[in-house]
């Protein structure tokens, strides 16, 4: 045997040791994804057959069902609730990130911690002081009070994420930026604001994957008007039982998006969770 | 042109003075090099100018108007940082255009500058990587670059050079101070490297704990230092410094130290008496000018050797003379020199028109 074909056998044999356990990894946490977008595709009797079944004949009765329901406007109200409040929360928090990292306030520590304790009580605590809040101002079932109260919730997270992304900008390349004649908006907007760029991708995806999960406060402040697609998901919860292939393709429905935009920002993404290299 | 002139200058942080009191002048087109060690001041004497030190007290002028409290923005100031601070997020190119920009320079010119800077620094096929994929010298020339199109009145660099390693800072020097040269930009460099600062500047200005020691030419600084600071820091080997008691013989004054007396020439000697401090002093002797004696006399001491460095084409011979251990340089065609082995004897011999003589308390050069 030549040295070249033992060095691609062993880099054969590298490869699978390599990708064989990377392999087990994902497809064990993909699982219950992947058993998702089978069950959408399965019929009825298929659903629950024992032992399951991993080879079947595919329909897409169930997504016929769905998109036949009013489900998908609750997908659109779930997505323009998620995106508006993101954004919202994306350029306000990102303001206020960079205001703390880069300009001394008195009482910082404690304005910093007290945008965090937003965070910090169950949602169940805050649910009927906004319910009666919205209520006297007139903005139950509204998507406004979502983005509103969603909003709450991402801007403290977006400030914690990016201030970090801004103390890792260095200073002396912001002074160069000074130096060169910019103000110091034009040293933000130049300088700083490209440099965190896959801070905002990051906050981003968690932003618009919590506003989309959210379930217990869209239960409480919409009706009908302003449901978002986790809330009318029980709508599969029928008499007769549940309906497991509808919810299923719902849910893929409601996945698919948020999946796209998380891939189209994956390389910032990636980015964004190994900062520290900007040399 | 603009010269640039700092008076009394003062900068504190939270109260600490970091700079005192400090004045000097860069004349108009002349390459001026800050030098001291790290924790001199010398970067918050940098910042002063910039503009981004908070300053206590004092002007700095720039082209005969006070700019000390006009934003750095406002100063026509271009810098080049010790981490070089390039934009990561932007090709060479848009590195270079970044300050054009900014001063609103027409489209046609910023590509005239550009391309003039990139033939001068030997850029032109690197304009269009970013800085992460150039090396660290790349970098260093994108910096120069950065600070060359804008044209501006002055230049300042701090520790240029610091990151790259020893060879190619010394081939930067070179190349930096012809490209200064044909500029004639005012430039004010500053290093913690007496070695750079001697082959760059035509104007040295030292500094230690935020006090101006001295500005002068590097001839100057090395052949007539102010302080044994300043003598202490040019020159390697470093000057020895032997400790010595002054007596009066008739006229002449000698400098006793150990085995070894050194008659003072007569306006040494006199600026010594003026001076009218105690007779403790220190003598400063420079290595090269301590030279092996051919027979005892005035000035010449018997001493042992130490141990023996050869350094190219020159040897270093420590030799133990009395207490103390004095470091001389000689040529190493000189084959007595080469050829010394330790304890031999040898007769030392100090040339004593070159002996410094500095008060031992407050450092301060006496004669």
């Amino acid at each position: 045997m030549n040295a070249s074909s033992a060095t691609v056998s062993r880099t054969l044999v590298g490869r699978v040791l390599w990708y064989l356990p990377v392999g087990l990894i994902v497809l064990f946490f993909a699982f219950p994804l992947i058993w998702m977008v089978m069950t959408a595709l399965k019929q009825p009797v298929d659903v629950f057959s024992s032992p399951p079944k991993f080879v079947f004949a595919p329909t897409l009765d169930n997504y016929k069902r769905v998109l036949s329901s009013d489900y998908m406007g609750t997908v659109g109200n779930s997505i323009v609730v998620a995106v508006v409040s993101a954004a919202f929360s994306i350029v306000l928090g990102t303001l206020t990130a960079y205001g703390f990292s880069r300009y001394t306030l008195r009482g910082q520590d404690n304005l910093l911690f007290w945008i965090l304790s937003l965070r910090m009580l169950p949602v169940i605590a805050v649910i009927f002081p906004y319910f009666l809040l919205f209520q006297r101002i007139g903005l139950t079932d509204t998507l406004l009070a979502l983005m509103l109260v969603y909003s709450i919730f991402n801007i403290s997270f977006t400030v914690w994420l990016l201030k970090g992304f801004f103390d890792e900008v260095p200073r002396e390349m912001e002074e160069a930026a000074k130096m060169d004649g910019y103000g110091p908006w034009g040293v933000f907007q130049r300088v700083a604001l490209p440099l965190v760029v896959p801070g905002i991708a990051t906050a981003a995806v968690f932003n618009i994957v919590q506003s989309v999960n959210e379930f217990l406060l869209a239960f409480v402040l919409t009706q009908r008007e302003a449901t978002t697609a986790p809330v009318a998901l029980l709508n599969f919860l029928t008499p007769l039982g549940l309906d497991w292939g509808g919810i299923s393709a719902a849910s893929t429905m409601l996945v698919l998006p948020v999946a796209v935009f998380a891939v189209l920002v994956r390389k910032h993404l990636i980015r964004g969770m190994s900062f520290g290299q900007l040399e | 042109m603009t010269q640039v002139r700092l008076e009394n200058v003062r900068v504190a942080y939270d109260g600490r003075e970091v700079v005192r009191d400090a004045s000097f002048t860069v004349e108009s087109g002349e390459l001026a090099v800050l030098v001291g060690r790290s924790g001199s001041g010398k970067t918050s004497l940098l910042r002063a100018i910039t503009g981004y030190a908070p300053m206590t007290g004092g002007r700095v002028v720039v082209g005969g108007t006070d700019v000390t409290g006009q934003p750095p923005a406002k100063r026509d100031i271009a810098m080049v940082f010790q981490s070089y601070a390039l934009y990561p997020h932007m090709t060479v190119d848009e590195n270079w255009r970044f300050p054009l920009e900014a001063a609103k320079v027409p489209k046609a010119e910023q590509d005239a500058r550009v391309t003039r800077v990139a033939e001068t620094l030997q850029m032109r096929r690197l304009l269009n990587r970013y800085p992460r994929e150039l090396s660290g010298g790349q970098q260093q020339r994108v910096a120069i670059g950065r600070a060359l199109v804008r044209q501006p009145q002055i230049f300042l660099l701090d520790e240029p050079l610091g990151a790259l390693d020893a060879k190619l800072r010394v081939e930067a020097r070179s190349a930096f101070k012809s490209l200064q040269r044909d500029l004639g930009t005012t430039t004010l460099y500053v290093t913690h490297d007496q070695a750079e600062a001697q082959a760059l500047g035509s104007k040295i200005v030292v500094l230690d704990g935020g006090v101006v020691q001295q500005v002068g030419s590097p001839d100057e600084i090395y052949d007539d230092p102010a302080n044994t600071f300043v003598a202490g820091l040019f020159g390697s080997p470093p000057m020895n410094f032997l400790p010595a008691t002054l007596e009066r013989d008739g006229e002449a004054v000698v400098a006793r130290s150990g085995p070894l007396a050194v008659a003072l020439p007569a306006v040494v000697g006199q600026k010594v008496l003026a001076a009218g401090v105690a007779d403790q002093v220190t003598l400063g002797v420079r290595p090269e000018t301590i030279s092996r004696g051919a027979e005892p006399g005035p000035g010449r001491a018997v001493g042992r050797v130490y141990v023996t460095e050869p350094i190219g084409h020159n040897v270093l011979v420590d030799v133990r003379l009395g207490q103390e251990l004095v470091r001389m340089r000689g040529h190493r065609d000189d084959d007595l020199l080469a050829r010394l082995a330790p304890d031999d004897e040898i007769l030392v011999a100090v040339d004593p028109a070159r002996v410094l003589v500095f008060d031992r308390g407050s450092g301060a050069r006496l004669g």
